[in-house]
Formats: structure tokens, C-alpha cells, sequence
């Protein structure tokens, strides 16, 4: 329902009951017709209350939306809803038989919306994935509806209640796809639920909490499981649709309460609200909403501003959670040096994130999901105000956004008329130090959240015993404080009474001061409740020995009080206020004014113009000047550039191809030159133009010339078997067979490997899934372009493949078909056959005429399958982990009994003993330099294999599997010189164009030929000797590695951790708290183990422990490894 | 087109090997018997003589050098001006455009301990408990375990064997490789203690579970359970002839002494200022092994002359803002601050043959050539004190050499020749035996020449 604006409002007459303005009561209450699902109320306590109470709030400022205040406004309330809001200037009076409430002095706020609230609904998850209709995977429970879960306790309600929150969106808390969202109102009694857009609450879960051996144990199975799912959903939708056209004519389609749950969400009904923990998984969730064109909330994960323009770009709103890292504490040099830049720029940008987010278009709402104590609100968004945002962004990502996200902005978020009577009442700014929340409204019921003392002497008042002294006396109700001037001097110091503090002077001054006025003495426990006051006071206020217990209660100004000796005597005492010209006799200003003052805070607009946030600005400075001596300037916090990849040897900018003609150098072309000695190589739009014997080029503008004095140039260097830069583990290990997981989906592109990699002359990297079944997850080929955007690192022209294994990897689960090479072989056979007939299937359906295929269910979507006929047809290559050589002929029979070929067989450290088989099958090879003996089936490697296949004829290649060999396949192929007597040139092309040709992108790189993208090395020595170093490692023209620049960032970067750890230093202990665990080990490579991987990893923790002790990574992925490293049998 | 290069130059034929077959390959034990002892005087010449000595009357490189070998000893080197006269019965090796220096030393490695890492029943590397000192590798080492071939044929003549795991896992063990029996191979049964020194700051990677208060606690109680051991190994070692006997004690007080040096794996500049200062304070000698953090606190390194095994240079750097180059850099920066550096693989066992590319790589990054074929010879020898008999070529060292087809560490060089106490070794393996027996079918399948 639209509502006028407010400007609007204001020019029209007042008519009705205390100014509401032409809107129907009737459809007021139908517009918040909140349903409840507890359909009765419970019988009241006593008395009926009355229904149509009217209030009026009146005195405050109101900020009835972000960005609008109103003075001395007036908000009138019925019947749960705002009848009007306005000030005096408005004319908006509170109607007759009103009750007032008088909130001079308070701040009015709408109140806020909790978008993502967990409740546990693992009860109701596993109830639901026992039901009939039920999806096969646990973790698969869309059909549950938060709306018949149990609402939020009434604990996590109140708690919420205190921060300001009147309205949250409830989630369960439960596998992948876990069911839909209901929005509450988060009263103390009768909560109820509001309309509004409910949506599909979702995760990327994996392994943790669930079954071990339950799909999916890594992130790439999560992704997988969710595509198939929405295939399946759509699928059932057409059944569905049919079947209901023709209900006589068809089968029924399938009991699936699960996917007919989805059924709004892939119509693009329901928006899908997915959990991430990762700016990378985000980035993943974007692009599976824009593959099935569903609407997309992501439920942020505070990492987001690290890849800000790939996450603006997706165009997606984001939940931000605020759980920013704490101070990394560093008390040593030693343990200084641990903390990478990484982690301490996290923690210096973590709190710009929001703000870098609004900036860049995004939308952004707020969440407390990810504190362990909601308490911690205020203080991190006053760490958002020293990091670009203000209480008016704040406050529209905590009221108006979510509101919208929700589908409930026509009635809450703002205070108008019309809206529900969800608001805050705050003594002082919503979040600011010291503030106090008093009441919170929600749904016109009133919450008292803190109420001040009403105790109405405050300030001075004289004090007289019955001697007929007085005394001065000091009241503050509000700090629960009362001091007493005593007539004599105060006691020694020495001696005084433990209770008694003495004010702010020192003790020093004091002792010299001649003729020292009496210093006020204070009560301990000093209580006030209603009208009446208790409290300790030291004895020496009176003139007696020891501590007086004294009650005393305030009647018509006059305070009449009883103290009590500890002999027993009784004092009887009188106080009253000592008048002052300022106070209008009001007590409740009085104590107000006594208190803070808080009219003037309200006026101060600014944020961080408390005196709370004003001590962190100062701080803040501090730390500016150590940043200014850096360097860094005065851009504000937010606007300061972050490195892609975030930390270390990240860019600012990514680089550009430029027109370059190196000249004079040894030209290893791996193409039909061969070794060209003094050769000149001309790069131009990322190609290359020439690549030959030295010729005179005419230098145009615009070309650079670059002198190589008998360097040598190779192609980039090619792995074939590479799990470095993926995240959430390698291996979809639960089932044996997983061809629908992509590798792709958990592209790490911040991986500092990469960048390592790069250094050692790597342009391309196959990326596999690991060996732990028969048939593994599709392949991803990467170029190493460091520092561009994730999807930049795809090498789209690469053929596609999907991992395969065999051997004693894929038989090492035990009781799990199969256990055997003998079972594998099967195994294989079977799923093939099924992907005939689901392929014949497939093409049958699509053969129907078009009328009948309108009649006829479609067969089900199968992405394993789908992918495995994809093998049959030729369009997709196995890569095939194998080591012995009865499995390797075992396979290559297998594909030719299907009709297809293996496009490599990797390790394939058998290979030799049948290296004709496979030449004449024409598989490719890609084998390791020289490893064996690390299992039994490795026994028989040996060095010669990759020279004895290539001279019989295999296309070879060398691979790392190892993030730390990928650094230097060059040595890696020098060492079949050694073992087999290969030419160096021929060495030099099992790392080139071998493993180009392998992975189907020959066409593109591999070699320096003319029309070839622009992928090439520099190297000081020949590429084949030990004592060569990679100077410059180019990809598509642009240069992405170089020692000299690499020395430039090693500076750049030693700077900023320097001037980071000094300001962690300084405000260590502003901020205080310890270091929380840091997003990634210190010695981690950029690998996240989480989930089912996390896991197993926690069991090899004293193993680790032994690695990093020795300052190693434990989690870098070593050769033979493919991912199986930590396994039940230790190291392996 | 293939050539066996071992067959080549002075490259030693297998006959033995050839006899006895494949038959004892399957079952993982290396068929090769070993070299019988030095029977005449052998004359090494024509090559570059790496000395890699530390005697300042001895060339670190002699061209077109000779060497002399008599009853397993090197009896005199020189340049060809002033070969020795030859006597018939001499054996003669023409070693012309060759290079010749002394046989690499595996530090740090548990050759012979392990053959198969994922066969538990042929793993031997690790004992239960966190301190056994009682743990001597020289008893355990399989004299026929096919690793150790492959190892020498990639020139690993000696190597320093160590258990892994716990606290004090045992002794270090230095061994030649190639005898009948454990105590054939045997040279110095305890050349060191090992000790794996505890991380002294907190983990905060992703799979650690413990909190830094519980990871802290652990780190003192273990700290207290060394102090403990060394402190009760000296109290007993002063009780005389009336100690108890006490194996553990026994043992530890060994290193008392100052001769055997505990050799202390340390990751991070604080644990190794933590080795020294407890090293210093129980009067016993030190090697720190690892030391990623060495360069930290090298000051204190050079000035106490405490040495650093560099545990692997093809490594990851250790923290994701470390220069991709660092790790490749720290041997040479070590170097030049003055500290004796050695290189150990840090590889499995069974890919020893990879460490002279280890400290090639050092050398490629700045580490003098020299020093980077030292740290893979002599300063082994000189850390688990026997350098007077090991590790650089010289009068009166034993004749332990290698002869090469290539400069000692690029990693296309191939040894041709190699000899352990002046006895030639076979260098024939499993690989050469499982090459040779498939190269045979590729010939009779008409697809390789020969």
C-alpha cells in the first residue's frame, strides 16, 4: 500500500481523531493483518485489556526515516498502528483521552529488522527428510516453513528487543536447502508473524555436523547438489503443469514435497536467501542464481569488500553480518612476524565494508548473525563510524532495506502513519556509547527496556541532622550516586573507610593543601526504587565512628531520612533541594538535566559526536599519523584502494597488455623452430606477432624494447595436474561416483600459490578433483592471471574433462562398493551403460512430435549422468589418476569397448610397462619426474617411465600435483634429460606444449608461434639447469610476475604490515580483546579448510602440529597427495 | 634417442646385479650385494676436483685435477702438473671432462627406517612417546631396502638418520650406504640427539582446536618435561659408579659432554633462541635442523657459531607475504651472515636423490657455489663431528666420492662413478633393472633402437 509523504501529509487539513489523516482505520488493520499461526490467544491474566487504547508519544525527536528527523514530535498510536506523526508545526496535538507518554529528551528511531535469525530446526529437519515425499538428502528439506517451526524464544526475542529490534526474519538452521523464511514481531506476548515475501533460506553446507559419509562432504558437492536440485524442481514443475492440463491421460508425477516446496523459487517467486562464507562463495552463489534466473539475497559473510566490483557486479542485495576480527595481538617480534598482511589489513578494512558496499551500489542490510553476544552491536557500529558509515545508513540497513527485502516496507521500517507502532525510544544516538534504549514499541505494545530512576530529587540538596547542622548533599538517581559533604575535614586518607573514594584530586595536593576543605563523602549501594532511597554511607558524613545504614523517602520535596548507627543509635535527617535559577521545577528535567543533558546529544547530528566515539576519533588521529608517516595519506579509511588478491603481493590495478619486442634472446619456441639463439619475440594485443631469428622491426609509438642479452624465453609453463586454488576441499570423497561436482565452483583466485607459481614461469594450471573415488568431479583450466577477477582465471577454451581414478585410493573406503580394482572395473562399465539409456532417453523425448512431447513427462535431468554421456559422445576428456598397468589397460579397454578415448592418464607411473598399448590407444600421459615408493602401487615407478613412453611414441608431460613443484617444472622436466637421455628440447615440452595439447588448448599456447596468446617465461640461464631464475612471467601480453617488481610489492608490503601492527600496537587495548582465529592459518597457502575436510584435519591435529612446528603448511597439497593426504592411517 | 648414461665414462656395468636378476625386486630388497673393500690403489684424473674442504692448504676446486685412492683413504690430490708416477697394478679411472666430489650427505632422513610409507609393517620411523632418547636408528637401518640404491645413485653416499615424532624421538645415526649389515653401514651409531623443539607462540590456522591459553599451557609443560630431563640426566651422571642404571638418563647424558650435539628442529626464530639459550644453560653442543626463522635471530647464530641445517629449500615460503624467492633465499643469506650452513631434502626417503637440487637451487639465489656443495658434504660431517674422516676430499679423508657427468648439483648430472671408503659402488637400482628389462620389450617390439 502506498503511503503519502510526508510533505505530502503536512498539507493536509487535521481531521479526525487526533490527526489521522483520511486513512481508514479498517484498512490500516487489514494491512497489518498479521496472521498467527497460534491461531487462539491465551485467556488474560486478569482483566480484558482495552483493545482501543490510544496513544500519544510525545517530546522526542523522531526520526521517522533515515536521514529525516523531527523535533518535539508527536506520534499517535492505535490500535497497534501510527495514526499519525508530527510536530507542533504540523499541528499534530495528541488526541483527546490519549495516554500521554512523555519522551522529552529521547530520540524516537523506527524500530529495527533482524534479517537473518537461526533457529535450530535440526529436530524438524530430520523429521522432514523422513517423511514421505521427501527428498533423498538430508540437507534437502525445503519444505519446512519457519512459520510452523517454534517462533524465536522468548530469551532470544527479549534479546533482541534490547538492541531495538521490533521484527525479524526467522531462518532454520539446517542444511542446504532448509526451508522458508517467516518474518515475526518479536513481542514479549502474543508475537506475531507479518506477511509479507517469505524466501528460501539456504547454505553451501558440507560435511561438519552431519553423517560422515554423507553427501556433500566439500564445498564443490554442496554447489552441485543445489544445481541438481533446481533441475530436478523445474522438471517436476513441467510434470507437474502437465499433469495437471491432463490429469486422465498421464502418470502422476512423483510424491516430492520437497521440490514441489520449490516450485515458487525456480519460477522466480521466492527469492533464495544463501548463506556464504566467503566473498568467493558469493560470487558462486551469484552465478548459480543467474544460471537458473532466480532471485538472489546472499547472506554476506564480511568478506565482501575484498572483491567489491565482482560483488557489485553481480548485482545481488547483501545481508552484512558486523563479527569484525579483533585486534590481532602480537606481544613479541617473533609472534609479530606471524601475522600476515593479510589478517591485519582484515582487521584495519573489515569495518569498511559496508560502506565500501553502499558506495559501490550494492544493497546493503545489516545482521548481529555471526555474534557470539548481540551486546557487541553498539560498539562494532561505532566502528562502522570511524569506517564511512553514519547513523543514517546504519539505520536504513537495519529498518527500511531489510523491510524491503522482506516485502514488509509498507508496514515497518519507518514511523508513519499507517506503519505498524514498531519504535524505539533511546536516551541519546540508537548506537551510541552510554545510550540508553528505554522503551521499545512493538505492534503499539509498549516494552520498558530500561526505566530511569523516577526518583525526583536530583542535584544538590541540603542536608540537616537534629543537631540542627547541615550538610551539603549530592543526588543522582540516574548513576545511582550520593555524596555527603561532611562538616569536619575529612579523615586521613589512610584511614578512611575503604568505601570511601576520594574524588578526583590527588592525594599529594590534598596533604599540602593548607587548610583542606572538607571532601565529599560518598554511599555505597546507594538504591533508588520509586520514591525511596537506601544506602551505606561512612560515618564520618554524620560525625560517627563506622558505616550508618540509612533509608530515607522523598515526600513532596522533602527528603525525610533514617540512619542508623552501628550501636544502634538512630539519626533522623531531612534534605531539600537547593534551588537553582536554571531548573523549571519539573522533576523529571531536573533528573534528566542532572543526568546528560541528552536534549543537547539529541542536537548533535553528527555521529561519533559522543563522548564515547569522540575518544575513538581521537584515537583514530593517533593512528592517522602513523599512517601518514607511511604514506597512506589522509583518503579516508574506505576510499583507500585494496589489493585484488586482498594482502599480500595483491594489485591495485590490474596491468595492461603493452607492444613489446624483446630482442637478443635464446628463443625456446617448442614449436617447428625449435631453439632459435638470439631471437626477437614481438608481443602485441596479448598475441604474439613474431617469434623467430632476429629481424629489423620498425620501433612505432607505443612499442617497447627490451634488451635480453642472451636470456632465455620459453612458453609459460603448463601443469596438468594441479590442486592448488580450491577451496573447500578437493575431494567429493562421499560417494563413489561424483561426475556432476565442477571443480570450477570453488576457484580460489587469491590463493598466494598462484602468485608462487607464477614466479616459477607457470601460465596454466589443470585443476582436478582429488583420486578418493572412481569417478571424480569435472576439471577447471586456469591461466594464473593473478590479480584479476575469478572468472578472469577460466580458461574457457580448454576441453572440457572430468577426473576419473583407480587404484588403491578409490578402493581404500572400506565396506563401500567398490573394494576392489576388480569392483572398480565394473563399476565403471555400469555407470556407462546408464549413461546410454539416459542419453537415449533423452534423445527420444526430444524426437516426440511436438504435440506429444507437450503431453509426455520429460525425462529427469542427471548431471551426473549428463556428464558422463557427454565422455560416450566425445565431447568431454577423462583425466585418469592410475598407477598400475593392469588398471591403465583395464580403462583404455573399457573406452574402447565404448567407443571414446582417454585424454590422459595421469601419474600413470606404470605407463612403461605398456607404453605401446598406449600410443596406439592414444591417450596422453602425464606422469611425475621421479616419485615412488609412497604406496605399494608405486613401487614399480621409476624415473625412465616419462622418457621410455615418450620414445615409444605417448604424448607425455610432466604435472607437480604439488603446490610447491608447481613452482618449478622446469628442473622438473630437466630431470628426464638425466633419467632417459631426452633432448633438452624435448625435455622442455613435456611442461609446454605436451600438456597444452593435452588439455586441448595447444591452439592457444604451449609454444612461441605467431597467433598464440602472449604466455612466456624469462629466464637467466637455460630453462633446463638448475641455476636458472624466472625473471618475468607474461600471460596474455601482460606481465604478470617480476623479480623486480616482486621486490617492489616485498617493500610495499613490509610497509603496510609495519604501520598496521604498530596501529594494532596503539589501539590494542582501546579496541582490547584477544585476536580472534584468523581467516586462514599463518602458514596457509589461502586454503579454507572447512567442513568435512575441517574435520578430518582436527583429527590429524597433533600431525599438523608437527608440520607447523617445523614452520611447513600442513594443508599444501603435495605430490602422490591428491588431497588423501591426512587420512585415518596418519601422514600418509 | 636414448643412451644409458651410467654405462658410460667411467660408469661401473652391473654384472652382479644382472645375475642375481629381478627376483628379489618384488619383495622390496635391493639385490645388490655390496662393494667388496678396496683391493689396488685407484687413480682418479682429468676431472674437476670439487674438495669442498675447509683446509686452507687445499683448493676448493682443482681443473684437470687428480686423486689418489690407497686402502680406502685419499693418499694425495693434485692438479695434473704433478700427477703422481703410475704403477700397473693401479686401477686407473679416466675421469677427462668430468667432475669428481665427495658423496652427498643426507641430513635429517629416515632412509632405511621406512620403505613403503603407506604399509604400516615397513614403517619404522616414529616410536611411541614423546621422550626416547633410547631410540638408535643405527640398529634398525635395512642395510637392503631398495630406497637406499635409488638414493646412491643419485650420489646420497652417507646420510644422517633421525627418527621422527615427539619431543626427543632418539638419536641421529650416521651411516655410509652400503654394507652387508646395520653395523657395516654404521659410522656413528648416536651423532646427535634429536630434539623437536615446541612451537613457543600459538597456532591460529584453521584446524587447530586448541585455544592459545591450552596451546600455551602445553607449550610450559613441555618445556618443564626437557628441563626436567636434562637437569635429572646430569644429577645421575654425577652419582658415579653408584647410578642407577637408567636408560633414558643414560642416554641424555651422553650429550653432556659437549661431543654429541642435540640436533633441535625449529621452525620459528623464537623457538631457536629458545634451543640456544637452553643449550647454553646444560653445557651441550648444538646444530639447529629447519630454521625457516634463522634468519631472524642470525646475529645470535654467527655470533655463538651454532649451525644451521637449512631443511629444505624447495619449500613454501612460510607466511603468505613472504616473497615467492625467500624460501630458495635463506641458505645464502645464512651463509653470508657467517653461519655454517648444511642443506638437508627434507624429502621422503625414497626421494633422497633429489638433495644435491636442493642445495643447487640455494646456489642459484645466491649462495656461492662452493658453499652450497659444502652444505651438502663437508658441513654435515662437521655437525655430526666427522669431519675428520668424512665429507671433503683431502689427504687422509676417506676415499667416500662421487665421479659426474656434469657440474655436482644441476640436476641433468648424472653420477658415473661413486665410491664409499675406496670401494666402487654399484650404482645399478631397481629403477636401472625395471628400465632395462621394459627398454628389452620396446626392442623386441621394434619400437627403440639398440
Amino acid at each position: 500500500m502506498p503511503m503519502p509523504s510526508t510533505a505530502a501529509r503536512r498539507l493536509r487539513p487535521r481531521t479526525g481523531i487526533g490527526g489521522c489523516r483520511g486513512v481508514p482505520i479498517a484498512a490500516l488493520a487489514a494491512t497489518v493483518a498479521a496472521t498467527s499461526v497460534r491461531a487462539q490467544s491465551p485467556p488474560p491474566a486478569d482483566l480484558h485489556p482495552s483493545k482501543d487504547e490510544v496513544w500519544a508519544i510525545v517530546g522526542a525527536d523522531a526520526v521517522i526515516r533515515p536521514g529525516e528527523r523531527l523535533s518535539d514530535a508527536v506520534i499517535v498510536i492505535r490500535d497497534g498502528v501510527i495514526l499519525a506523526v508530527g510536530s507542533d508545526a504540523d499541528e499534530v496535538v495528541p488526541p483527546l483521552g490519549a495516554r500521554v507518554v512523555d519522551a522529552t529528551g529521547l530520540v524516537a528511531y523506527p524500530g529495527l529488522v533482524e534479517m537473518r535469525l537461526e533457529i535450530d530446526a535440526s529436530e524438524a529437519a530430520g523429521e522432514a527428510s523422513r517423511e514421505g515425499g521427501a527428498h533423498w538428502n538430508p540437507r534437502i528439506v525445503p519444505q519446512l516453513d519457519a512459520a510452523r517451526l517454534a517462533l524465536p524464544g522468548d530469551s532470544v526475542r527479549r534479546n533482541l528487543r534490547e538492541l531495538g529490534f521490533t521484527v525479524a526474519a526467522v531462518h532454520p538452521s539446517h542444511g542446504i536447502l532448509r526451508g522458508r523464511t517467516a518474518t515475526w514481531s518479536l513481542a514479549e506476548t502474543e508475537p506475531r508473524r507479518l506477511g509479507g515475501r517469505p524466501m528460501m533460506s539456504a547454505a553451501f553446507e558440507h560435511g561438519g555436523s552431519w553423517d560422515r559419509a554423507s553427501y556433500p562432504g566439500a564445498f564443490v558437492g554442496a554447489v552441485a547438489l543445489l544445481r541438481q536440485t533446481l533441475q530436478d524442481a523445474q522438471w517436476h514443475a513441467i510434470a507437474r503443469a502437465q499433469w495437471r492440463e491432463d490429469p486422465e491421460g498421464l502418470e502422476t508425477p512423483i510424491a516430492a514435497a520437497a521440490l514441489e516446496a520449490l516450485e515458487p523459487v525456480v519460477a522466480g517467486e521466492t527469492p533464495i536467501l544463501l548463506a556464504t562464507d566467503s566473498e568467493l562463495e558469493l560470487l558462486e552463489a551469484a552465478e548459480l542464481a543467474a544460471e537458473f534466473d532466480l532471485p538472489l539475497v546472499a547472506g554476506g559473510s564480511g568478506d565482501e569488500y575484498r572483491r567489491l566490483a565482482e560483488v557489485a557486479a553481480a548485482g545481488v542485495p547483501v545481508v552484512v553480518p558486523l563479527d569484525f576480527p579483533e585486534t590481532p595481538r602480537a606481544d613479541s617480534p617473533w609472534e609479530a612476524s606471524e601475522l600476515t598482511l593479510r589478517e591485519l589489513l582484515a582487521w584495519e578494512q573489515a569495518p569498511t565494508n559496508p560502506r565500501r558496499l553502499l558506495d559501490a551500489g550494492v544493497e546493503v542490510a545489516l545482521t548481529t548473525h555471526g555474534f557470539e553476544d548481540r551486546g557487541d552491536l553498539p560498539r562494532r557500529i561505532r566502528e562502522t563510524y570511524d569506517a564511512g558509515l553514519d547513523e543514517d545508513l546504519v539505520l536504513a540497513a537495519f529498518t527500511t532495506t531489510p523491510a524491503r527485502l522482506l516485502g514488509i516496507d509498507s508496514i515497518v521500517g519507518t514511523i508513519e502513519a499507517g506503519k505498524r507502532a514498531d519504535l524505539v525510544l533511546v536516551d541519546g544516538d540508537l548506537f551510541g556509547k552510554d545510550r540508553e534504549i528505554r522503551e521499545v514499541w512493538i505492534g503499539g505494545a509498549r516494552h520498558r527496556i530500561e526505566t530511569p530512576p523516577t526518583f525526583a530529587l536530583a542535584g544538590d540538596a541540603e542536608l540537616t541532622l537534629p543537631d540542627g547542622t547541615a550538610r551539603r548533599m549530592s543526588i543522582d538517581p540516574a548513576r545511582g550516586k550520593v555524596e555527603v559533604v561532611p562538616v569536619a575535614p575529612a579523615p586521613d586518607p589512610e584511614v578512611a573507610d575503604p568505601a570511601v573514594e576520594p574524588d578526583d584530586e590527588d592525594a599529594d595536593d590534598e596533604a599540602t593543601a593548607p587548610a583542606a576543605a572538607p571532601r565529599p563523602i560518598r554511599a555505597t549501594s546507594a538504591t533508588f526504587v520509586g520514591d525511596t532511597l537506601s544506602m551505606r554511607l561512612p560515618g564520618a558524613a554524620f560525625d560517627r565512628e563506622g558505616v550508618l545504614r540509612v533509608a530515607a523517602v522523598l515526600i513532596e520535596g522533602v527528603l525525610h531520612g533514617t540512619a542508623e548507627t552501628e550501636d544502634g543509635e538512630l539519626i533522623r535527617f531531612t534534605a531539600t533541594a537547593i534551588e537553582e535559577d536554571e531548573s523549571d521545577g519539573t522533576p523529571e528535567n531536573d533528573a534528566a538535566a542532572a543526568v546528560e543533558h541528552p536534549e543537547e546529544r539529541g542536537e548533535a547530528e553528527a555521529p561519533g559526536s559522543d563522548q564515547g566515539a569522540g575518544e575513538q576519533l581521537v584515537s583514530a588521529d593517533d593512528a592517522e599519523k602513523v599512517v601518514a608517516g607511511a604514506g597512506v595519506g589522509e583518503t579516508p579509511l574506505w576510499e583507500r584502494p585494496l589489493p585484488v588478491p586482498f594482502g599480500a603481493f595483491g594489485r591495485l590495478e590490474p596491468g595492461s597488455a603493452e607492444r613489446v619486442l624483446f630482442r637478443g634472446a635464446t628463443l625456446w619456441t617448442c614449436g617447428p623452430q625449435g631453439i632459435v639463439e638470439n631471437g626477437d619475440l614481438l608481443v602485441a594485443d596479448g598475441r604474439i606477432a613474431y617469434a623467430g631469428p632476429r629481424r629489423e622491426f620498425r620501433l612505432d609509438e607505443g612499442m617497447r624494447l627490451v634488451e635480453l642479452d642472451g636470456r632465455h624465453v620459453t612458453p609459460g609453463l603448463i601443469d596438468c595436474h594441479s590442486h592448488t586454488g580450491l577451496f573447500g576441499g578437493v575431494n567429493e570423497w562421499t560417494s563413489n561416483a561424483t561426475a556432476e561436482v565442477r571443480m570450477a565452483d570453488a576457484l580460489d583466485p587469491d590463493d598466494i600459490d598462484w602468485y608462487r607459481q607464477l614466479a616459477g614461469g607457470l601460465t596454466v594450471a589443470n585443476q582436478l578433483h582429488g583420486s578418493a573415488n572412481p569417478i571424480g568431479g569435472q576439471n577447471s583450466v586456469v591461466k594464473l592471471r593473478w590479480g584479476e577477477p575469478r572468472a578472469a582465471m577460466r580458461f574457457a577454451e580448454a576441453t572440457p574433462a572430468i577426473k576419473f581414478a583407480l587404484g588403491e585410493n578409490v578402493v581404500r573406503p572400506r565396506n563401500r562398493y567398490p573394494e576392489t580394482r576388480m569392483g572398480v572395473a565394473a563399476f565403471l562399465d555400469d555407470r556407462f551403460e546408464a549413461a546410454k539409456r539416459w542419453r537415449a532417453e533423452q534423445d527420444a523425448y526430444a524426437a516426440l512430435p511436438a504435440d506429444e512431447r507437450a503431453r509426455t513427462a520429460p525425462p529427469r535431468p542427471d548431471l551426473q549422468l549428463e556428464t558422463l554421456a557427454e565422455i560416450l559422445a566425445g565431447e568431454r576428456l577423462i583425466h585418469c589418476h592410475s598407477y598400475r598397468q593392469d588398471e591403465i589397460l583395464m580403462l583404455m579397454r573399457l573406452a574402447e569397448r565404448h567407443g571414446f578415448t582417454i585424454g590422459t592418464l595421469q601419474h600413470v607411473l606404470e605407463g612403461y610397462k605398456i607404453a605401446e598399448v598406449i600410443a596406439e590407444h592414444g591417450a596422453g600421459a602425464s606422469s611425475f619426474s621421479d616419485w615412488w615408493a609412497y604406496k605399494m602401487e608405486v613401487m614399480d615407478a621409476i624415473a625412465d617411465n616419462g622418457a621410455i613412453m615418450d620414445r615409444v611414441g605417448v604424448l607425455v608431460s610432466f604435472n607437480s600435483d604439488s603446490d610447491e613443484h608447481a613452482r618449478r617444472m622446469n628442473t622438473e622436466a630437466a630431470k628426464a634429460m638425466r633419467h632417459g637421455d631426452l633432448s633438452p628440447e624435448r625435455a622442455l615440452a613435456l611442461v609446454t606444449i605436451n600438456p597444452a595439447r593435452q588439455l586441448g588448448i595447444d591452439h592457444r599456447v604451449g609454444s612461441l608461434e605467431p597467433g598464440k596468446d602472449a604466455d612466456f617465461a624469462i629466464w637467466t640461464a637455460s630453462p633446463l639447469s638448475s641455476m636458472a631464475r624466472c625473471e618475468e612471467t607474461w600471460i596474455d601480453g601482460i606481465r604478470r610476475f617480476s623479480v623486480q617488481e616482486d621486490a617492489e610489492l616485498s617493500r610495499l608490503v613490509e610497509r603496510e604490515r609495519r604501520r598496521l601492527l604498530a596501529k594494532a600496537l596503539d589501539g590494542g587495548s582501546s579496541r582490547g580483546g584477544r585476536a580472534e582465529t584468523p581467516e586462514e592459518a599463518p602458514a596457509a597457502g589461502g586454503l579454507r579448510a572447512r567442513g568435512m575436510l575441517g574435520r578430518m584435519l582436527f583429527e590429524q591435529e597433533e600431525a599438523m602440529l608437527d608440520y607447523a612446528r617445523r614452520g611447513l603448511d600442513p594443508l599444501q597439497s603435495v605430490q602422490g597427495g591428491c588431497g588423501l593426504e591426512w587420512t585415518a592411517e596418519g601422514v600418509r | 634417442m636414448m643412451r644409458r648414461r651410467s654405462d658410460r665414462g667411467a660408469g661401473a656395468a652391473a654384472p652382479v646385479a644382472a645375475m642375481l636378476g629381478l627376483a628379489a625386486a618384488a619383495a622390496g630388497q635391493s639385490p645388490t650385494p655390496p662393494a667388496p673393500p678396496q683391493s689396488a690403489p685407484i687413480l682418479i684424473h682429468g676431472a674437476t676436483i670439487h674438495t669442498a674442504s675447509a683446509d686452507a692448504s687445499v683448493p676448493p676446486r682443482i681443473d684437470d685435477g687428480w686423486l689418489l685412492v690407497r686402502d680406502g683413504r685419499i693418499e694425495a690430490i693434485g692438479a695434473a702438473a704433478d700427477r703422481p708416477e703410475t704403477d700397473p697394478s693401479w686401477e686407473m679411472v679416466d675421469a677427462t671432462g668430468m667432475h669428481v666430489c665427495p658423496g652427498f650427505h643426507a641430513m635429517d632422513t629416515q632412509l632405511g627406517l621406512v620403505e613403503t610409507m603407506a604399509v604400516r609393517a615397513t614403517d619404522d620411523r616414529r616410536e611411541t612417546g614423546d621422550v626416547t632418547p633410547e631410540i638408535v636408528p643405527a640398529v634398525a637401518i635395512n642395510p637392503d631396502s631398495d630406497l637406499i640404491p635409488v638414493a646412491r645413485s643419485g650420489g646420497i653416499l652417507l646420510a644422517s638418520v633421525v627418527p621422527t615424532g615427539g619431543l626427543v624421538p632418539g638419536w641421529c645415526s650416521t651411516v655410509r650406504l652400503d654394507g652387508w649389515t646395520p653395523e657395516d653401514l654404521a659410522i656413528e651409531q648416536r651423532s646427535g640427539l634429536v630434539v623437536n623443539w615446541p612451537m613457543m607462540t600459538p597456532v591460529r590456522a584453521s584446524w587447530m582446536r586448541r585455544s592459545e591459553r591450552e596451546q600455551q599451557e602445553r607449550l610450559e609443560r613441555r618445556l618443564e618435561t626437557l628441563e626436567d630431563l636434562f637437569e635429572s640426566a646430569a644429577v645421575w651422571r654425577d652419582l658415579g659408579e653408584d647410578r642407577p642404571a637408567d636408560r633414558r638418563r643414560e642416554e641424555v647424558a651422553r650429550t653432556l659432554d659437549g661431543t654429541r650435539p642435540l640436533l633441535v628442529s625449529c621452525g620459528s626464530a623464537a623457538q631457536i633462541e629458545a634451543a640456544i639459550a637452553f643449550a647454553a644453560r646444560h653445557g651441550v653442543k648444538i646444530a639447529i635442523v629447519g630454521g625457516p626463522g634463522a634468519l631472524e635471530c642470525a646475529d645470535l647464530l654467527a655470533e655463538r657459531g651454532v649451525p644451521v641445517v637449512v631443511d629444505g629449500v624447495h619449500r613454501l615460503p612460510r607466511r603468505r607475504h613472504d616473497r615467492p624467492g625467500e624460501p630458495f633465499e635463506l641458505a645464502g643469506r645464512l651463509h653470508a651472515a657467517g653461519i655454517p650452513v648444511a642443506i638437508a631434502a627434507m624429502e621422503e626417503p625414497a626421494h633422497e636423490r633429489n638433495l644435491p637440487h636442493h642445495a643447487a637451487a640455494a646456489a642459484a639465489h645466491g649462495l656461492p657455489p662452493d658453499a652450497a656443495l659444502a652444505a651438502v658434504t663437508r658441513v654435515p660431517a662437521e655437525i655430526v663431528g666427522i669431519a675428520d674422516r668424512y665429507g671433503s676430499l683431502q689427504p687422509g679423508r676417506s676415499a667416500t666420492l662421487l665421479v659426474l657427468d656434469g657440474p655436482p648439483l644441476e640436476v641433468a648430472t648424472t653420477p658415473t662413478a661413486a665410491f664409499i671408503d675406496g670401494r666402487r659402488i654399484d650404482l645399478s637400482n631397481r629403477h636401472t633393472r625395471q628400465r632395462d628389462k621394459y627398454l628389452e620389450k620396446y626392442r623386441r617390439l621394434g619400437l627403440v633402437e639398440e
